[in-house]
């Protein structure tokens, strides 16, 4: 199958000294669920916010569908990423705004500004977005206000925001990251899921190594801005996670031990 | 870790402070030929001047202020609308997330600084010479400094709302005005009413300065008093200016709790 996103010698150096990634080659296939995993200023958020340009590359290509990331003018930048979603550790939301407000925000990509700004969504995107929330179990919660809501609720409004853009994509930046081991086993269930069931290709950075081999289809070993490891779960022995924590190891399993008793 | 020489130091300088600022002290009295006799002196004839001249407030002709208090509230209430609608566009194109452009955002900062900086007296002053004695002059420094003011305030509030939000609406490709809409505009809007009842007691208050140079409302019937040397007819409306203040403080206080 051919790959969806093509990501070539991406390189990002932060000021003169930091350099985040040192040539990143990766190639994600449709219906992919790829873990990234790595200690702790490895890169891996950098890699993330360089796939739909939060942050610029200093240096190679990324290919989307077809369409180059690295180069792309304003007008494309938007079009791209409207087909890529993204889920945050701090979940995002709009706190004053409604839960299916912050849904509808999902839409806003591919609508035309006048739209956008005075939020003329289609009868078919309200439906779909309480559908969405009903499907995540938030159903209760669909007028409450964004802030009045758990951890784990907010993030599972997030995905839902994240659905609702119908992507190809999804990017997920240690979204379970703030959260306890019970919600943050519904939200990767929901995540997962979700992301089988509409075909959508999947990146989540991951610090729990176990909770990484519990739900990915491939896994992505990162360590000073470098690609260690490309492989299947089952490929991820006990010596090759010591060698990409190597002299970080307590990072681990922090919290990702608890998902398993939760289970 | 401090070393004993750093803290000598410290001290030292903190000593030389002190020295300095003693030495200002003397010479500004010097300088300004400040008589303590006189200051001690002037209390009785002050505290006589009050309980003869000033009070008891003279209570009969209370409603002959009804007109200038309503002058004053609308006023005040006209100043509050247009100084914010003013702020609103500067604050927006002097905000960093909101800025089409920072030299934009520069020269913006520049002259509302500059605005900002004159004190709505002078502003007064300068605005009574052109249109003459009357409430203009009063109206429309007010919306002058007002904008200058709010403009500042609510560019600074907007800067500190949190960036998640906007960066999730970055992220999933909306633009430049859908950003401002959904993601600024719902966290901004308790810091802009915070601060627009804040530029309306700020107005009542400058009336009564405003009076002073002939420019209208509830202030001009302090001047007119004085003027007339009826002094308990002054304190009158000095005392129908502190109750509505205290009023609209309250009031302005109650909207805020409700609405954050
Ligand atoms: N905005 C920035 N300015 C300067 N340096 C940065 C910036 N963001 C990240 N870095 C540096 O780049 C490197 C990679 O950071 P990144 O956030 O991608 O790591 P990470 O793998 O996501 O770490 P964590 O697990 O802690 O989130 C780190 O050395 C970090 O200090
Ligand atoms: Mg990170």
């Amino acid at each position: 199958m051919k790959p969806m996103l093509q990501i070539h010698g991406l390189k990002k150096q932060y000021g003169t000294s930091t350099v985040a990634l040192n040539g990143i080659d990766l190639e994600v296939h449709p219906n992919e669920f790829i873990a990234v995993i790595g200690p702790s200023g490895a890169g891996k958020s950098t890699l993330l916010r360089c796939i739909n340009r939060l942050i610029d590359p200093t240096a190679g290509s990324i290919a989307f569908l077809d369409q180059e990331i690295v180069g792309a003018n304003k007008k494309q930048l938007r079009q791209i990423r409207s087909q890529i979603g993204m889920i945050f550790q701090h979940y995002n939301l709009v706190d004053r705004l409604s839960v299916l407000e912050n849904v509808l925000h999902g839409r806003l990509g591919q609508m035309s500004a006048f739209n956008g700004v005075f939020s003329r969504y289609s009868e078919a995107d309200k439906l779909q977005a309480i559908a969405l929330l009903q499907k995540l179990g938030l159903e209760e919660q669909v007028y409450k206000r964004a802030d009045e809501l758990s951890g784990g609720q907010k993030q599972r409004v997030g995905i839902c925001r994240a659905l609702a853009q119908k992507p190809e994509l999804i990017l997920a930046d240690e979204p379970i990251a703030s959260l306890d081991p019970n919600s943050s086993k519904v939200v990767m269930d929901s995540l997962y899921a979700n992301c089988k069931e509409q075909g959508i290709a999947c990146l989540v950075n991951l610090h729990q190594v176990d909770v990484a081999k519990r739900y990915a289809t491939r896994i992505v070993g990162i360590k000073s801005g470098r690609v260690v490891f490309d492989g299947s779960p089952e490929e991820l022995t006990e010596r090759m996670t010591q060698h990409i924590y190597e002299g970080k190891e307590h990072q681990m399993f922090q919290n990702g031990s608890a998902i398993e008793q939760a289970v | 870790m401090q070393t004993a020489a750093a803290v000598t130091q410290k001290k030292l300088k903190r000593n030389v402070s002190l020295a300095f600022f003693a030495a200002a002290v003397v010479f500004s009295l010097w300088y300004i030929n400040f008589s303590f006799s006189e200051f001690i002196g002037g209390i009785p004839i002050f505290m006589n001047f009050l309980f003869t001249d000033f009070l008891p407030p003279k209570a009969s002709d209370l409603p002959t202020y009804f007109g200038p208090v309503l002058d004053t509230l609308a006023y005040g209430v006209v100043a509050t609308v247009l100084a914010s609608v003013i702020g609103l566009v500067f604050g927006f194109l002097m905000a960093r997330q909101t800025t089409p452009h920072p030299v934009i955002r520069t020269v913006m900062r520049g002259f509302i600084s500059l605005l900002r900086n004159i004190p709505f007296l002078v502003w007064a002053s300068i605005l009574v010479v052109i249109f003459g004695v009357g409430s203009m002059p009063g109206i429309f420094s007010l919306i002058l400094f007002g904008s200058g003011f709010l403009a500042r305030v609510y560019a600074e509030a907007i800067e500190e709302i949190d960036s998640h939000a906007t960066e999730a609406l970055d992220a999933m490709g909306a633009g430049y005005l859908q950003k401002i809409k959904h993601a600024i505009i719902p966290q901004f809007v308790p810091g802009y009413i915070s601060w627009t009842l804040f530029m309306f007691e700020l107005s009542i208050r400058a009336s009564a300065i405003l009076g002073l140079v002939g420019a209208g409302g509830i202030g001009s019937q302090i001047k007119l008093t004085m003027d007339l040397f009826q002094y308990n007819r002054t304190s009158t409306v000095i005392c129908i200016l502190i109750v509505m203040i205290l009023v609209i403080e309250f009031m302005t206080k109650r909207i805020r709790e409700r609405l954050i």
